[in-house]
């Protein structure tokens, strides 16, 4: 029930480019799409479009593709803000009717994330679009590697843990569709670990060792967690399945292209131990994530703007005042870039809960 | 919190990135405020409610008005010159409860037709004098009853029907687990006040999240502190303010001494944002599910016998870490459907020696 509410929602950016997605699944391998040409492109110049996009854009998505001559992308992005609405609409008024009922909950909160993502994602698209060099910063790389360590520090704040430094490390291995990706963090002042182990099936999209153009993809993953408070005297495990996927956003429009849009949706199952001989607790998770980015050079990196509704993991939920405590996940912005073909350096900052920020070093192999 | 994760989440939030605390003032501010409940001056004259279990509405040398949050009541006055006839109301305090002072301190009861209004004419000396308020029987250790009601919110307007049921029930006060009105303005909370006249017995609450509709926010001029302990024949109740969806700090230290202090005692916590929400999908409950765990383990090992949530619109019995729980929602706000549960509270039976000994939900439908 859950993922149909998703793919009626939050997945509907990635509905609206199913056959850019498709056809990203079978592209052979050719030359990076073409950029709008200097001459070739219609946006006015000056700062109209800009200005546009910010206001009246910031309610009327798309304005500022209206105001640079792009109509059909205009039109696009103002429809998907009017469904990421309509989605917010009709799935809050089922949770004020119905109290936020049990049986309707994790659907209608799927509807209403998804469509605050909607919301979100077409007006960073439409500002992107009119702002954006005409081949965007970057393009998808060429083949994606298959091999990817990434090794950091991140430094967090959260005032009920005593952590304050953690040592992240991670591998994604990937073969054919399948990809493995353990990690782990460990606090560096205090006792406290975090383990993980992802797996993630590729149904559409890129796979490692064949060229590609495209970044678009579509994935179901599993992953167990281990987190050990040691300090708290508690540990938590936690098993979780999730879809989702990226949509590049020129299957919008032609002055999107190097930007991509994320979303995914799933369940967690935590089981909860405490020491001392305490009976332990279970209890689920609903799991939704959205995202806008931004590709980096020529297969070099990226950079992401995101809303993870995630209560677990050390950015936790959002601490709020008023109606909303408790509900909202955390927000952050993550990205990456290889400063040569192998090695690269990636950032990262989060505000939930905690409040995380770090830099890693980052190695591939493609 | 220190200052660059302030100074970073101010910067967030104020960037629209998130609603993070620092935009409304944090739970902090709400537990610092604590402090300063049951104190007040006049001119020369102080006064003092030991544990900050009384707001001080008014205060002259002519008299004060006091709400009492707690059934027994000790307060100091530090007068700079004698005051005879010093006039104290206290209101919400317990039916038959008899003003005590030292010996040679004359004081005259004054009868009042409200119930829970206990009133007295004190010649106040010059220096310290401390006068307390309590039942003859309020060290008994006998078995005994009380309600839980939370959540009216918006249905203020006929919580008067709840409060009659209340009150023919053999109970000897009503905790509150937040909620007690939509927006917790003064007017609102005012009301809130006026309708418990028709409640014979007292109604000891913290806030929830609806009380911060105003900041900073008045419950705590009018009610007392979001966060209080105190003992009743036999029985210790803990109230915490989780109406952000967390506990400050401040909050645990004080949390960590009162179950010390009580650890052979009955001890029973009530708040409004349980740690975890038995419907996990919902997450009707802490924004960080770390800090759930580590609360409930904290009790379950500081020997927590019963812990009492509101929030949650329906009725619902679970245990966490161990802990018998209930949420009880049912003061009238929008209620969860299709739940089987109406407008309702919950009456406990406490025994000192034996622990909790019944739990009985009274629904009176929609």
């Amino acid at each position: 029930m859950a993922l149909r509410s998703l793919s009626g929602a939050a997945l509907a950016l990635l509905v609206a480019g199913a056959p850019a997605l498709a056809h990203a699944a079978e592209a052979p391998a050719e030359a990076p799409l073409p950029c709008l040409e200097p001459g070739t492109d219609p946006r006015l110049p000056g700062p109209l479009p800009a200005a546009a996009a910010l206001f009246p854009g910031v309610i009327v998505h798309g304005a500022g593709h209206y105001a640079a001559g792009h109509d059909d992308t205009a039109l696009t992005l103002l429809w998907l803000e009017g469904a990421g609405i309509a989605s917010v609409l009709v799935n809050g008024s089922v949770l004020g009717l119905t109290g936020a009922s049990r049986y309707f909950v994790a659907p209608a909160a799927l509807g209403v994330i998804g469509g605050v993502g909607l919301f979100a994602i077409t007006l960073l698209a439409d500002i992107y679009g009119v702002t954006a060099p005409p081949c965007g910063f970057g393009r998808p790389p060429a083949t994606i590697p298959y091999l990817e360590v990434e090794a950091g520090y991140r430094g967090i704040y959260d005032q009920q843990f005593a952590y304050r430094h953690l040592a992240v490390l991670s591998t994604t291995v990937r073969s054919g569709r399948w990809r493995v990706a353990p990690s782990g963090a460990y606090a560096l002042n205090d006792a406290n670990t975090r383990l993980r182990l992802e797996t993630g099936l590729r149904v559409l999209g890129p796979l490692p060792h064949e060229p590609t153009r495209r970044g678009s993809f579509f994935e179901i993953d599993t992953a167990a967690t281990h987190h050990d408070f040691d300090t708290e005297g508690f540990e938590t495990t936690t098993l979780e399945l999730t879809t989702g996927g990226r949509l590049d956003l020129d299957a919008i429009g032609p002055t999107l292209r190097g930007a991509f849009s994320e979303a995914s949706a799933g369940v967690a199952m935590a089981r909860t131990r405490y020491d001392g001989g305490i009976p332990s607790d279970t209890d689920l998770l609903l799991l939704a994530r959205f995202a806008f980015g931004l590709y980096l050079g020529p297969g070099r990196g990226e950079a992401t703007l995101f809303y993870d509704h995630r209560h677990d993991g050390y950015a936790a939920g959002s601490i709020i005042p008023g109606l909303g405590s408790g509900v909202p996940g955390h927000f952050g912005v993550n990205g990456f870039y290889y400063v040569t073909e192998a090695w690269g350096l990636g950032a990262e900052g989060m505000v939930g809960a905690a409040t995380i920020g770090g830099i890693s070093a980052r190695f591939r192999q493609r | 919190m220190s200052g660059v994760a302030r100074t970073l989440r101010t910067a967030l939030c104020c960037a629209g990135i998130t609603g993070a605390t620092a935009c409304y003032g944090p739970p902090e501010d709400r537990a610092l405020r604590d402090l300063e409940v049951g104190r007040a001056s006049a001119s020369e004259l102080e006064i003092e409610v030991e544990d900050g279990l009384a707001a001080v509405h008014d205060l002259t040398e002519e008299g004060a008005t006091l709400w009492a949050n707690a059934p027994v009541l000790t307060i100091r006055f530090r007068a700079g010159e004698p005051l005879p006839g010093f006039r104290l109301r206290i209101d919400n305090a317990m039916p038959g409860a008899r003003f005590e002072a030292p010996a040679g301190v004359p004081i005259t009861p004054i009868f009042t037709e409200t119930p829970t209004r206990a009133e007295t004419l004190i010649d106040l000396p010059r220096g310290d004098t401390r006068v307390r308020l309590a039942e003859p029987d309020a060290e008994s250790p006998a078995p005994w009853r009380f309600a839980l009601l939370s959540d009216v919110q918006e249905a203020i307007g006929r919580v008067q029907d709840l409060f009659i049921a209340i009150s023919q029930e053999p109970v000897r006060f009503t905790l509150g687990a937040g909620d007690l009105t939509e927006r917790g303005t003064v007017s609102q909370l005012r009301l809130f006040q006026r309708k418990l006249e028709f409640l014979e017995v007292p109604y000891y609450a913290t806030l929830g999240n609806h009380e911060l509709g105003a900041s900073p926010p008045p419950f705590h001029d009018l009610f007392g502190r979001g966060s209080s302990h105190f003992a009743y024949r036999g029985v210790a109740f803990s109230l915490l303010d989780s109406a952000s969806a967390t506990l400050d700090p401040l909050v645990y230290g004080w949390l960590d001494g009162w179950m010390a202090e009580s650890r052979d005692r009955l001890h029973v916590v009530a708040m409004h944002i349980p740690p975890v929400d038995p419907i996990g999908l919902r997450n009707g409950s802490f924004a960080s599910r770390n800090e759930a765990m580590k609360l409930l383990g904290r009790m379950a090992r500081g020997g927590v016998d019963l812990t009492l949530y509101g929030h949650v619109h329906t009725y619902m019995s679970f245990q966490n870490a161990g802990i018998e729980a209930h949420i009880s929602g049912g003061g009238g706000a929008i209620p969860e459907r299709f739940d089987g549960v109406g407008r309702h509270f919950l009456v406990v039976d406490v025994d000192p020696e034996r622990g909790v000994t019944g739990r009985r939900v009274v629904d009176l439908g929609d």
